[in-house]
C-alpha cells in the first residue's frame, strides 16, 4: 500500500528530503493542468510548476493537516500562476488580435445558428485563448476558476485569498472585459 | 446581448477541453535539484552564525559600557568656595605677570 501524503510529509519534515518526489510525482499531472490554462509557452508552464514545488516544499510545515494536502498545493499552484500572470502582465507589449480564417469561419457559423454549439471546438477554443491572454489578470484567473473550471465562488476565495465579495465584483467585471476583448477583436462584425 | 451568447458559447466550448496535463520525463529530478540547490552551505551558516553573534556582543558591551563605566570628566562646581581661593592663591592673576619677564 502506498503511504498516505501525512505519512510523506511527516517524513520530509523529519528530514528524508527525498521522499518529497512522491509528492511531486503524485500531484505533478494535476498542477501541469492548472498551469497550462495560466501560460502558453511550455518552458514558462514547467518554470512556473517547478516554483510552485519548491515554494511548497519551503512551506510545508506550515500544512496542519485539517485539509488534503492536494487542496493546500493547489492554493500555492493557483497564487502562483497569478503571480506569473501579472509579471507577464508588466512585461508584455499590447498587440491587437486578430481572427485567423477558421475562427472568422466559426463565427460566421455561429452567427447563423446561435443557441447550437458549432462542430469546429478547436476554433472556439483558439478565440477563447486569445481572449483569454487579452484579459487582466484578475479577469483571467476569475473567469477561469468560475467558468471554465466551474469553481463556486466560495472555492475561488478560499483558492486566491480573496474575499467573497471580492470575487463576485471581480467576476463581474471580467465578463464585462472579456466582452469589451471580443468587441475590440472584431467579432461584433459577425453577430 | 449576442456577445453575451458568443461568450456563453465560447466559455462552453472552453470547458469542454480536457486540460493537458502531461509531465516532461525527468520532472521530479529537476525540483529535486532546485530543493538541493536550497539547502545552505555549511559555512555560510557557521559564518553568518559567527558575524551575528559578534554584533550581538558589540552592542552588550557598547549597553554594558554606557552603564557600567565611569564618568570620564570629574563634575566641577564653578562656584565652590574651597576651589576658588585654591585657584586664587595657586596661580597668579594674569594683571600681576610682567610682560618683561622671561618664560
Amino acid at each position: 500500500m502506498d503511504p498516505s501524503d501525512p505519512e510523506i510529509i511527516a517524513a520530509v519534515r523529519a528530514g528524508e528530503i527525498d521522499r518529497y518526489d512522491e509528492l511531486v510525482r503524485k500531484y505533478s499531472p494535476r498542477v501541469f493542468a492548472t498551469a497550462r490554462r495560466y501560460a502558453r509557452r511550455e518552458d514558462e508552464i514547467q518554470d512556473v510548476v517547478q516554483q510552485i514545488f519548491v515554494r511548497a516544499f519551503q512551506h510545508i510545515g506550515s500544512w496542519r493537516g485539517d485539509a488534503p494536502f492536494e487542496h493546500w498545493l493547489m492554493r500555492i499552484a493557483v497564487r502562483a500562476c497569478y503571480d506569473q500572470l501579472r509579471h507577464h502582465q508588466r512585461n508584455r507589449e499590447i498587440t491587437v488580435t486578430e481572427l485567423d480564417p477558421t475562427e472568422a469561419d466559426w463565427l460566421a457559423r455561429h452567427a447563423l445558428s446561435p443557441d447550437t454549439d458549432p462542430t469546429d471546438a478547436d476554433a472556439a477554443r483558439s478565440l477563447v485563448a486569445k481572449a483569454m491572454e487579452s484579459l487582466s489578470p484578475p479577469a483571467r484567473l476569475v473567469l477561469t476558476l468560475l467558468e471554465i473550471e466551474d469553481r463556486s465562488v466560495k472555492e475561488i476565495a478560499a483558492l486566491t485569498g480573496w474575499s467573497v465579495p471580492l470575487v463576485k465584483v471581480r467576476a463581474f467585471r471580467a465578463r464585462a472585459e472579456m466582452r469589451r476583448v471580443l468587441a475590440r477583436m472584431g467579432v461584433d462584425k459577425y453577430l | 446581448m449576442k456577445l453575451e451568447i458568443l461568450r456563453n458559447t465560447l466559455v462552453r466550448a472552453a470547458r469542454r477541453a480536457v486540460p493537458d496535463d502531461t509531465v516532461p520525463p525527468g520532472f521530479a529530478g529537476r525540483v529535486r535539484a532546485a530543493i538541493r540547490a536550497l539547502e545552505p552551505d555549511p559555512m555560510r551558516v557557521w559564518s553568518a552564525g559567527l558575524w551575528r553573534a559578534a554584533l550581538c556582543a558589540m552592542a552588550i558591551a557598547f549597553v554594558a559600557g554606557m552603564f557600567l563605566a565611569p564618568p570620564t570628566q570629574p563634575s566641577f562646581d564653578i562656584s565652590d568656595a574651597g576651589d576658588t581661593e585654591l585657584a586664587e592663591s595657586a596661580l597668579p592673576d594674569v594683571s600681576d605677570l610682567d610682560p618683561a619677564t622671561p618664560w
